[in-house]
């Protein structure tokens, strides 16, 4: 076996073929130059690969075009489901959505003319995720918020059903790939609530996803982004998930991401975040919930470029039966970025004694008028907290439950919408066995309304 | 009520702490123990709750009638011995109303009684929360997690109200406290006081049991009781220090 | 707000003058060597192994190791930008031409050198009561108190000596701890290794004194390939403390040491390092590249490796001593300081591998950053399967002086087990204002200032060196911070 099946197997044969141009963003250019770049490409000895090989799924062959079926899009804005079939989705004072290829295609506005230009560029990287995705490439969808307003929220979910995949298709040794692309163009003081999901039906063959979210935020915009992701993993099929979130954060900005990993089979998750502008803000906080014999690999990089910026970054990993969780976080500082402040934090929870977590923690800083920490712990509950709830009559079930509860908690709490936290609340309890103690109820309890009213 | 014969405790796998202690605290009594830093009070309080970090070596507790020792630290406070520990954990994540409504019906399903809705839980606690100064809204926050010294040990006054325990082994309650805070924790224990309850109040100074005054008071050094008297035994030991008893002992 | 990134030390002339640091032990000695031709080769090896008169199964372990070596690649995982080294270009043997037979005899040139270098080995060794091992360029020169120590079974002498007075126990342990194939450099020294230390503590001693090396590079395009080895038997305890020093000269010169340790049941290593081999200078010419792999294996029942180390010397220093925790209950330990100035560059740190049951592993490590230099923490914290109750904790703080440097942090924490607990925490800062302004206030200099500030950074670290290294090493870190601030 070649080293490039190794490392990429299924994924290095494009989708389509290479001399099909049918796109204004990939040429068939990019798409041999992605090509010729990832057959290069040598995982075993690339530090950012350095827990994770896609050896799984290198065995399979990729489903053929004619048998790869679209995915279920539910698009919905402020509550109200948006019709994905058209290519223009949505216009209105606040904020577009339109199609990648109608955006190519139509005359452009001196806004979308930037959104424009910005992808084309970000589709130029050299850069991995881009490569993969050049083969890949399947139509995506652009969202501008205009200058000033505060759009709203939108919720984009992608759902693969077990009866889309067209019954010849389902045969063993074959991979579907669904592959998505969606980009956030906001300018000046514009302001997005994003909520972006992936599920896929339990029982799914051999699947996997490839998605790429990227954001631009202009001087003094706000977008908070909430990422969910499950997919249907065990009983002989593979599922793997291979995403990469960018966002460039100009000045005065401000950037909140929360993201919910609750398992593929192999995950991989990419994030790079640049702090482009003095007094941009990123807070980044997310959770990995790990079962089976899954693997999570979280890969976070924080640039500060800028003077005057502000991060942060909380992840937790609650870690089960023979899983494993990887975080690896680099928080660069530029020479220049004078008074950065910046914060880190892993901890992990072992909740099996067969599973696995690896942490990386790392910190690269060019200039000494920084404030940067970070802190990561491997290990079970605290047991001077255990003890306290004993001894206060909690037996010892409910003591653990209460604290893995309150690890998980914190996460959980910050989830807009119910529906994430009934998804995380499942998931807990499928494939950790962990029945939260905080149920929807419990946690609406105003005490001080009812102190007040008795 | 409690009943402890002989009693030898070490740090788990290592060194001898308590060494041959005898002490019995009739229902009803406050008795306090005084001792030196290092004398083994912590200890004692910790082996009453039930902590796997202490191995009993010899002697035997009885509570109640009971074997104390054959119980685990939940049992234990669920048959009403409270220990109010002298650093009240944190335990971020955990809302501090969710955590007071399971420790009170945690001991009410062990004693066959229904589990408290919400507004029945409240309507208990809003007394309790007056008993120690305390504002409804520090249910919202999590267990002792940024409360001020004095707040946690009201916390634990609070849960001690809460829980109507039979034993209530007070560990340095009075450590960390101003003057106010001080008679706001003697006060709440005062008015737990009755003919069904006992007190053990582990303390260094006099001046909590100018609140929770004591029907004996015994000097805890080396690991054993060297001397008990009444509650004038106390005033004397903040006049005159330990050294006097220590030396009498060699 | 947004300003292009100038440098607040370039902009301030004061800095600039006071950016010129002297290195104190950057002299020559002038002392009649032997020095093998250039170049690396069979026959280099073979010249080695004949110079020093060794059994075949040495020259065979050799000969093997240089084969491993060039089927090897230079390492590129490290944050540090390593120079092309020309290996032909290097002689990898150079000795003293007369090798004395005790102290009296040894060259008084070669004495003034130790002199200069703050060994004087006489007085010293006597009134520290430091046993000193002294390796000039490839070979030892001469081991001070070797007759008290053989009262107490102690066995402390040059690695060559070992090789044919100790046969049965380098044969047993050489390679054992730090395979040949362990890594580029490990192969390297195998291959050419010239001398070093050798100590041998008997079941149930205490070393009744401290054992020391120096280590020094006279000659000129000469690597030094050292080698240590240290095996504290049953019960046995030993404190091992190593220095070096290396002229000034513009080439770069190659170091690369191996050190092996292992500790059976109920032993303890304490191996303290201070590292003073010449950085280069202001400009980043010269200096020692050091890359050095040190390991102990704790493989008896509740043993104890501790490594200690002050690393203020090397243009570049590529450095992780480890600790195998392989006995139940053993423990690791790592105290580090890494002080980096002009264009120096440092990626150090430690492994603790986790293997017996209730393993502990602590680490502490402090690196400060100064002028346009480079400083790296990189460690590993593995907990195995079967390493039930393993316990870690690890610290790892940076400094920076002044807006050109760099400090990094990557810790890499791997855990197998449920029952661990691991802990790592890490800052990064600069020298605080207020603490500055407080300092001065006071009346210290603006330089005596950070050196105090430092030194308070270091001092976790600086607690856990022996009296004797203490001092030189607090002595060090000033030297080294010379002209950091304006």
């Amino acid at each position: 076996m070649s080293l490039k099946d190794v490392n990429w197997g299924p994924l290095l044969t494009p989708s389509k073929p290479l001399s099909t141009n049918e796109n204004g963003f990939i040429s068939s250019e990019r798409q041999e130059l992605a090509l010729q770049r990832l057959s290069q490409f040598n995982m075993a000895r690339a530090e950012a690969w350095r827990y994770t090989s896609l050896k799984r799924i290198v065995q399979l062959k990729l489903m053929s075009d004619a048998q790869q079926t679209e995915p279920n899009w539910q698009l919905s804005f402020n509550e109200e489901a948006i019709k994905a079939s058209s290519a223009s989705m949505l216009l209105n004072s606040k904020l577009r959505i339109i199609s990648l290829s109608e955006l190519a295609k139509q005359n452009r506005d001196q806004l979308a003319e930037q959104a424009f230009v910005w992808i084309e560029q970000q589709f130029a990287q050299d850069e991995t995720m881009h490569d993969l995705h050049s083969l890949h490439y399947r139509d995506g969808l652009v969202v501008i918020v205009e200058a000033g307003q505060d759009a709203g929220e939108l919720c984009i979910n992608m759902k693969r059903e077990k009866s889309q995949v067209s019954a010849q298709s389902a045969i063993a040794n074959t991979l579907q790939i669904d592959s998505r692309n969606i980009w956030f163009y906001l300018a000046e003081d514009a302001a997005l609530k994003v909520i972006e999901s992936f599920e896929t039906e339990q029982g799914l063959q051999n699947h996997t996803q490839l998605s790429l979210t990227s954001m631009y935020l202009s001087k003094n915009s706000k977008l908070d982004y909430v990422r969910s992701q499950e997919q249907s993993r065990g009983n002989e099929q593979t599922s793997l998930h291979l995403g990469r979130v960018a966002a460039t954060v100009y000045a005065e900005a401000n950037l909140s991401l929360t993201s919910l990993n609750l398992g593929s089979d192999l995950c991989r998750l990419e994030l790079d975040i640049s702090l482009e502008e003095s007094q941009a803000r990123a807070d980044l906080s997310g959770l990995y919930l790990g079962s089976s014999d899954v693997l999570l690999d979280q890969h976070l990089t924080l640039k500060h470029k800028a003077p005057s910026c502000r991060s942060s970054q909380s992840f937790k990993g609650a870690l089960g039966a023979k899983s494993r969780g990887v975080f690896t976080g680099r928080v660069i500082v530029s020479q220049g970025a004078f008074d950065t402040v910046a914060e880190q934090n892993n901890p992990n929870l072992l909740l099996s004694e067969s599973a696995k977590a690896v942490t990386r923690p790392q910190l690269e800083i060019y200039n000494d008028d920084v404030e940067c920490s970070h802190g990561a712990t491997v290990g079970q509950l605290d047991e001077d907290a255990l003890f306290y709830l004993r001894a206060r009559g909690l037996d010892e079930a409910a003591a653990l439950r209460a604290l893995t509860s309150a690890f998980v908690g914190e996460i959980r709490e910050t989830l807009p919408k119910q529906n994430l936290k009934r998804a995380l609340d499942s998931s807990l309890k499928q494939s950790l066995g962990l029945e939260l103690e905080l149920n929807e109820a419990e946690e609406w309890i105003d005490w001080e309304l009812i102190s007040a009213n008795i | 009520m409690l009943e402890i014969k002989d009693l030898h405790v070490s740090v788990a796998g290592g060194t001898e702490i308590i060494k041959g202690l005898n002490l019995s605290i009739p229902a009803g009594e406050v008795h306090a123990i005084m001792g030196p830093n290092g004398s083994g009070k912590s200890t004692l309080s910790y082996v009453l709750a039930g902590h796997e970090g202490y191995e009993v070596t010899q002697g035997s507790i009885t509570y109640m009638g009971q074997d104390l020792l054959a119980m685990d630290a939940s049992e234990r406070a669920q048959s009403g011995v409270f220990l109010a520990f002298q650093y009240p954990v944190e335990i971020p994540g955990v809302q501090n109303g969710y955590f007071l409504r399971s420790i009170v019906n945690a001991q009410r399903v062990s004693q066959g009684e229904p589990e408290l809705n919400p507004v029945e839980f409240m309507k208990k606690v809003k007394e309790v929360l007056k008993l120690v100064k305390l504002e409804p809204n520090m249910l919202k926050r999590s267990v002792n997690e940024g409360f001020s010294g004095g707040e946690k040990k009201r916390n634990e006054v609070l849960q001690m109200a809460l829980l109507a325990p039979k034993l209530c082994v007070l560990d340095e309650t009075d450590s960390g406290l101003d003057i106010d805070a001080l008679r706001i924790v003697g006060h709440g224990v005062d008015a737990l006081k009755g003919p069904e309850r006992s007190f053990l109040v582990i303390t260094h100074y006099q001046r909590l049991l100018d609140h929770v005054v004591p029907d004996k008071v015994h000097v805890l050094q080396g690991g054993r009781i060297i001397h008990s008297g009444d509650k004038n035994l106390a005033l004397e030991l903040e006049e005159r220090g330990y050294e006097w008893l220590i030396e009498g002992q060699s | 707000m947004s300003q292009a990134p100038l440098s607040k030390a370039e902009q301030n002339p004061e800095v600039s003058s006071l950016m010129a640091q002297k290195y104190q032990h950057g002299f020559v000695t002038d002392i009649e060597s032997e020095v093998a031709a250039k170049g690396l080769s069979e026959e280099t090896v073979r010249y080695i192994s004949a110079k020093k008169n060794e059994p075949e199964w040495l020259l065979e372990w050799r000969l093997k190791s240089l084969e491993i070596f060039l089927s090897m690649e230079m390492p590129d995982w490290a944050q540090l930008n390593i120079p092309e080294i020309d290996y032909q270009d290097i002689h990898y043997f150079a000795a003293p031409k007369e090798r004395p037979k005790s102290l009296d005899e040894v060259d008084p040139e070669l004495l003034k050198t130790y002199e200069k270098l703050g060994i004087p080995l006489h007085e010293r060794a006597a009134l520290a009561g430091v046993a000193v091992d002294a390796v000039f360029d490839s070979v030892s020169v001469v081991t001070t108190f070797r007759e008290e120590l053989a009262k107490h079974g102690v066995i402390f002498c040059s690695f060559s000596e070992a090789v044919h007075d100790y046969p049965e126990l380098i044969k047993k342990y050489l390679g054992t701890i730090v395979p040949r194939a362990d890594n580029y450099f490990t192969a390297l020294n195998s291959a050419v290794f010239s001398d070093g230390s050798f100590v041998y503590i008997p079941k149930g001693v205490r070393c009744p004194m401290e054992l020391s090396t120096y280590f020094r590079i006279n000659e000129a395009n000469t690597g030094q390939f050292e080698r240590t080895l240290i095996i504290a038997d049953e019960g046995s305890y030993v404190s091992y403390l190593e220095g070096c020093t290396a002229p000034q000269r513009d080439e770069n010169q190659l170091h690369a040491a191996v050190v092996e340790l292992i500790t059976h049941d109920d032993a303890e290593i304490k191996y303290s390092t201070v590292q003073n081999w010449y950085p280069g200078d202001e400009e980043g010419k010269g200096g020692i590249y050091n890359f050095v792999t040190k390991r102990g294996k704790c493989q008896g029942k509740r043993s104890k490796i501790s490594w200690t180390q002050v690393e203020t010397g090397s243009a570049i220093t590529w450095k992780y001593p480890s600790c195998v925790l392989l006995g139940d209950e053993s423990i690791g330990e790592f105290y580090s300081i890494a002080l980096t100035n002009h264009f120096q560059q440092a990626d150090t740190g430690t492994k603790m591998v986790h293997i017996g049951k209730n393993t502990k592993s602590h680490i502490i490590s402090k690196g400060v950053s100064a002028g346009k230099s480079q400083s790296t923490y990189r460690g590993l914290v593995s907990v195995g399967p079967k390493a039930e109750g393993a316990r870690n904790f690890s610290q790892c703080d940076s400094l920076l002086i002044g807006d050109l440097c760099g400090a990094h942090t990557f810790p890499y924490i791997e855990v197998s087990r449920q029952d661990a607990q691991v802990e790592h925490e890490a800052t990064t800062s600069k020298v605080s204002e207020d603490q500055m302004f407080y300092c001065q206030q006071r009346g210290l200099s603006a330089e005596e200032a950070v050196a105090l500030i430092v030194t308070g950074f270091c001092r976790e670290v600086l607690n856990e060196l022996p009296m004797e290294f203490a001092v030189e090493a607090n002595k060090l870190l000033s030297v080294s911070l010379e002209g950091t601030v304006g």
